[in-house]
């Protein structure tokens, strides 16, 4: 099971030192992109950034994201199985409205405690979740309008 | 002649990928799409001039914040000057930074328009940003139609 774990820019080092203290790591085969983190994953390799982001959400049967709302949203656009994972250690705690949204309509796991991890992590293979349906942006055209673009 | 334009304001994260989807659409109703751009990261969409303004917030540290803030207005105060004075500017849209509020207030005063789209990440409070923008756009829109009960003027876009 390919697992890729992304933070996006916001640095997450108790996340990754919460995955390496997870057994059971000989069927998962792990990559984490870090951020601008201290602790360095010991397990599976790593990167900080990359410009090719989409071949990692290609590869992975799993994601673990923390819960920005733009890479949630891309991966529920995939149709990828995720584990969104709450960032509690920032000082906005904005992100709790999307991993409750997540959690509430069955589009992923969520995470809201770092010890939930493990668990959900066993749990993921079996879950089916709600096929995700964008409501769709319709106010290009009043943009345009509005703005006066030619 | 001033080249008849708008000004985007995005920052890095989300609010980049929201203003990226946004252009992708505004793209393929208007090929020809031109603007200048403002963000805490380099030019991400080829516009005809871009400013870096230094990120107003700091994610970990809350005593940086009152200094930053002021340094970042006075940043955009004068970007926003420089692009009024050198472009023919109709408006400004902005996908939810707190460093559009100084050039909104000022593209107010000037009779311009203002849109700001409300970051798709609230389902069920304001951001800090939104709060003020809220009071200052022409346009406001909600990406989750449950933010409506919290900004009842608001108008719901779906989601980008």
């Amino acid at each position: 099971m390919n697992i890729f774990t992304t933070v996006g820019n916001t640095r997450f080092d108790a996340l990754f030192e919460e995955i390496d203290k997870i057994e059971n790591h000989q069927k998962w085969q792990l990559i984490h992109q870090i951020s601008d983190g201290q602790y360095l994953p010991k397990k599976g390799s790593y990167f900080r950034f990359v410009d090719n982001i989409d071949q990692y959400y290609a590869d992975a049967d799993i994601v673990i994201t923390h819960g920005g709302a733009g890479t949630i949203f891309k991966l529920l656009e995939l149709g990828k199985k995720i584990i969104v994972v709450l960032n509690s250690h920032r000082l906005d705690p904005h992100q709790t409205e999307i991993v409750n949204y997540i959690h509430d309509n069955e589009y992923g796991l969520a995470c809201f405690d770092l010890g939930q991890l493990p668990g959900l992590l066993n749990k993921i293979t079996d879950f089916s979740p709600t096929k995700y349906k964008k409501p769709a942006f319709f106010k290009t055209a009043d943009i345009i309008e509005i703005l006066d673009i030619m | 002649m001033r080249t008849h334009t708008f000004l985007a304001i995005y920052s890095k994260g989300g609010h980049k990928e929201e203003m990226d989807r946004l252009l992708t659409l505004l793209k393929q109703l208007k090929p020809k799409l031109k603007f200048v751009s403002i963000a805490d990261m380099p030019d991400c969409f080829d516009a005809m001039e871009h400013f870096i303004c230094p990120e107003p917030r700091d994610k970990f540290n809350k005593w940086s914040m009152p200094f930053r803030q002021i340094y970042s207005s006075c940043t955009t105060f004068i970007q926003t000057l420089y692009l009024l004075k050198n472009y023919k500017i109709s408006g400004l849209i902005s996908t939810g930074t707190s460093m559009v509020i100084i050039p909104a207030l000022l593209f107010r005063l000037l009779n311009k328009k203002v849109i700001h789209i409300e970051d798709w990440s609230r389902f069920n409070t304001r951001s800090y940003t939104g709060k003020i923008m809220y009071y200052i756009a022409d346009t406001f829109y909600v990406q989750n139609k449950s933010l409506l009960k919290k900004y009842p003027k608001a108008v719901y876009s779906g989601r980008l």
